[in-house]
């Protein structure tokens, strides 16, 4: 079985799942319809049901190309054994990196709160680049501390936005 | 209207016009560049300043900022995969498809001339016909405009790239996430959780950046740690010369047609209120694709992918003022401002207006033709310097912009929740990007959702819950049945493909 299809199966697998807990849980749950409402059509649950059962339906559409698909597509040859392994290593090394990075830029947004808008973006700014095989440390530092308080100063100064000035500065 | 256009004349003969219509094309150029930051932020901040000018020249720094500012937000798009405005969110697609094969200058050169084209023609348009297509405006009732959204929708198969089916997953999901907060119409909150700042939905901005920004970045970065050799944004570093950047005179005759086009559909869609210039990149850009010789390149970098997207969202620019003049009805939070601007010069929008002001009228017509051309020279000196971007190496570039998405999405609401619907959404989008689904119908479905649903609602509450309203109204029923008769095209057209393959 070909990546691409499996990540197919996972998809629908997901997509029945999210389409099911929709209709059979938050919708009930997330969505308190008024008694006086008469029209089905009309009850703020409505749009949110159909849309729900679209994606259950589209779901099952893609399991029978994917079924179909399977069946059609010949038995590859199989990787060399160390083709195989750098392939495969590769490729969770970027999903753990991505993930790496989402994580980090969770924990940037959660330290907004914090430290205020302008500490943290600096840090992040630098650090980001720095990681990413930014060598130049002159050109790091410039860019780390001329974007953030360029756009600090920008928006609080002429768009007069009040940034949060974090809970341990406020 | 000779005669209007001589009183127009006069009084827009001044330094004090010219001087405002400049700095707003700056503003507007700099502002709709910026991601995050919104053409009606702009206008609103300078709002103030016009309180003590005379109304054509407080209009035309206003106008000035609209029209560069819905231009400005293609040059981000272009570059760095990123909507500055969402109107621009079309232009994504084949835009930073080019930039990724070295032809950025050129992609932003074409959006350039698409955006001044189809604004001239749309203006031309509204200053010839405003009165007349008042009319039909008013014929828009909300039957007619829930089957002009239906129809719209049906622009996700043309964007939905190898798979029509991850398309309308993608779209479905576009479309129940904008679901989420207060309903219109009874006030119930749907799928808020108890947080009270998803009670008013989320935030088109930090959706749109974290679609297309946020997973961007993480691709780019984890590729410049994984393959250290590729150092720009362009892949495989494809060196272009200076002759394939430029637009030769007969790929812009290619595009012509693409262009007008567009101004036609954004023109049309200009005059309804509430839809936008999201959809009407969205579906000129759908429509191009049918009707194009070359429609396996969109979505890989087609120069007449970015001309169609561009055309469509300048087009509605002129006639979005045509309800707001002629009926004294705001389309969209833009004219509202507008209205607001016109009502401070002690204008009042509507059928006086054009019959106690008439000068002023014609003064801003002209202001906004010469607007064009204006944002046209400014334009092109922006491109020369903003495609020097794509040169610059990823980790700096995707930093700085992911930093650049923080604090316009933090100014879009002055909500630091807004900075998390981004991450969240960036997640999604990655997650998305993994899967194959692709971005653009999501972003469709998102925007045209709100508009499907109340359109919906609101023609059901007319009919008592009655469905054959929909079939009873000749512009509807034209609408869906247009719509079946392209989805039976678009199913013909794939099993043909299918087959021939």
């Amino acid at each position: 079985m070909n990546k691409e299809i499996k990540l197919d199966i996972v998809l629908v697998v997901a997509l029945i799942a999210i389409s099911v807990a929709l209709l059979g849980f938050l919708i009930p749950h997330q969505i308190n319809v008024p008694g006086y409402i008469k029209s089905k059509y009309l009850s703020p649950a409505f749009i949110p049901q159909l849309f729900s059962i679209c994606l259950g339906g589209i779901a099952l559409i893609l399991l029978a190309q994917t079924v179909a698909r399977l069946k059609k597509t010949p038995a590859k040859r199989a990787l060399q054994s160390d083709e195989k392994l750098t392939h495969v290593s590769t490729a969770k090394k970027g999903q753990i990196l991505a993930f790496l990075l989402w994580g980090s830029c969770c924990l940037f947004v959660l330290s907004l709160e914090f430290f205020g808008m302008l500490i943290p973006s600096i840090l992040f700014l630098g650090a980001l680049m720095f990681y990413f095989g930014q060598k130049r440390w002159f050109l790091i530092i410039i860019i780390m501390i001329l974007v953030p308080l360029f756009l600090y100063l920008f928006l609080h100064g002429i768009a007069n936005v009040q940034f949060p000035t974090g809970i341990l500065f406020g | 209207m000779v005669d209007h256009l001589f009183l127009g004349f006069q009084l827009f003969f001044q330094w004090k016009v010219l001087a405002s219509m400049v700095s707003g094309a700056l503003i507007g150029i700099l502002i709709g560049g910026l991601p995050g930051m919104t053409v009606v932020m702009a206008i609103t901040l300078a709002l103030p300043f016009t309180f003590y000018m005379e109304p054509v020249v407080a209009i035309s720094l206003l106008l000035g900022i609209y029209k560069a500012g819905v231009y400005g937000g293609s040059i981000s798009a272009v570059l760095i995969g990123t909507p500055g405005t969402p109107a621009s969110a079309a232009t994504i697609i084949d835009g930073y498809a080019m930039t990724r094969k070295g032809l950025a200058k050129k992609a932003l050169s074409m959006s350039l001339y698409a955006s001044i084209i189809s604004d001239l023609i749309s203006d031309i348009i509204t200053v010839v016909a405003a009165i007349q297509i008042a009319h039909l405006a008013l014929m828009i009732g909300p039957v007619e405009f829930f089957s002009i959204i239906v129809f719209s929708l049906t622009i996700i198969a043309a964007v939905s790239g190898d798979s029509l089916v991850k398309g309308l997953i993608s779209g479905t999901f576009g479309l129940l996430l904008a679901t989420v907060g207060m309903d219109s119409l009874y006030g119930v909150t749907r799928f808020t959780f108890g947080n009270i700042d998803l009670t008013g939905g989320l935030n088109i901005i930090p959706v749109l950046i974290g679609l297309f920004a946020i997973p961007e970045m993480i691709k780019q970065l984890k590729e410049r740690k994984l393959h250290p050799e590729k150092k720009t944004i362009i892949d495989s570093d494809i060196m272009v010369s200076t002759q394939e950047n430029r637009i030769t005179w007969k790929e812009f005759k290619g595009v012509f047609r693409t262009i007008l086009r567009g101004s036609v559909i954004g023109s049309l869609i200009g005059i309804i209120p509430g839809v936008g210039a999201a959809p009407a990149a969205f579906i000129n850009y759908g429509r191009s694709k049918k009707l194009s010789k070359h429609p396996e390149e969109y979505g890989k970098g087609s120069l007449e992918g970015v001309a169609a997207a561009e055309s469509g969202n300048n087009g509605v620019c002129g006639p979005t003022l045509i309800p707001l003049l002629t009926l004294g009805i705001p389309g969209d939070k833009t004219t509202a401002v507008l209205l607001g601007a016109f009502v401070i010069q002690g204008l009042t929008p509507g059928p006086l207006l054009f019959q106690k002001h008439i000068d002023v009228i014609y003064g801003i017509f002209i202001a906004m033709i010469v607007i064009n051309i204006l944002v046209l020279g400014i334009g092109k000196i922006a491109v020369k310097w903003a495609a020097l971007i794509s040169r610059v190496p990823k980790e700096i570039m995707f930093s700085v912009v992911f930093i650049l998405c923080v604090f316009g999405c933090y100014a879009s609401g002055n909500l630091l929740f807004d900075v998390w619907v981004m991450i969240f959404v960036g997640g999604f989008g990655y997650l998305m990007l993994m899967f194959g689904l692709p971005q653009a119908p999501f972003v469709i479905a998102f925007i045209l959702s709100p508009l499907f649903e109340n359109g919906l609602r609101r023609s059901l509450i007319m009919s008592g819950g009655d469905l054959s309203i929909f079939f009873k109204q000749p512009i509807a029923l034209s609408f869906l049945l247009l719509t079946v008769f392209t989805i039976v095209f678009i199913a013909w057209g794939k099993r043909k493909k299918q087959a021939s393959s």
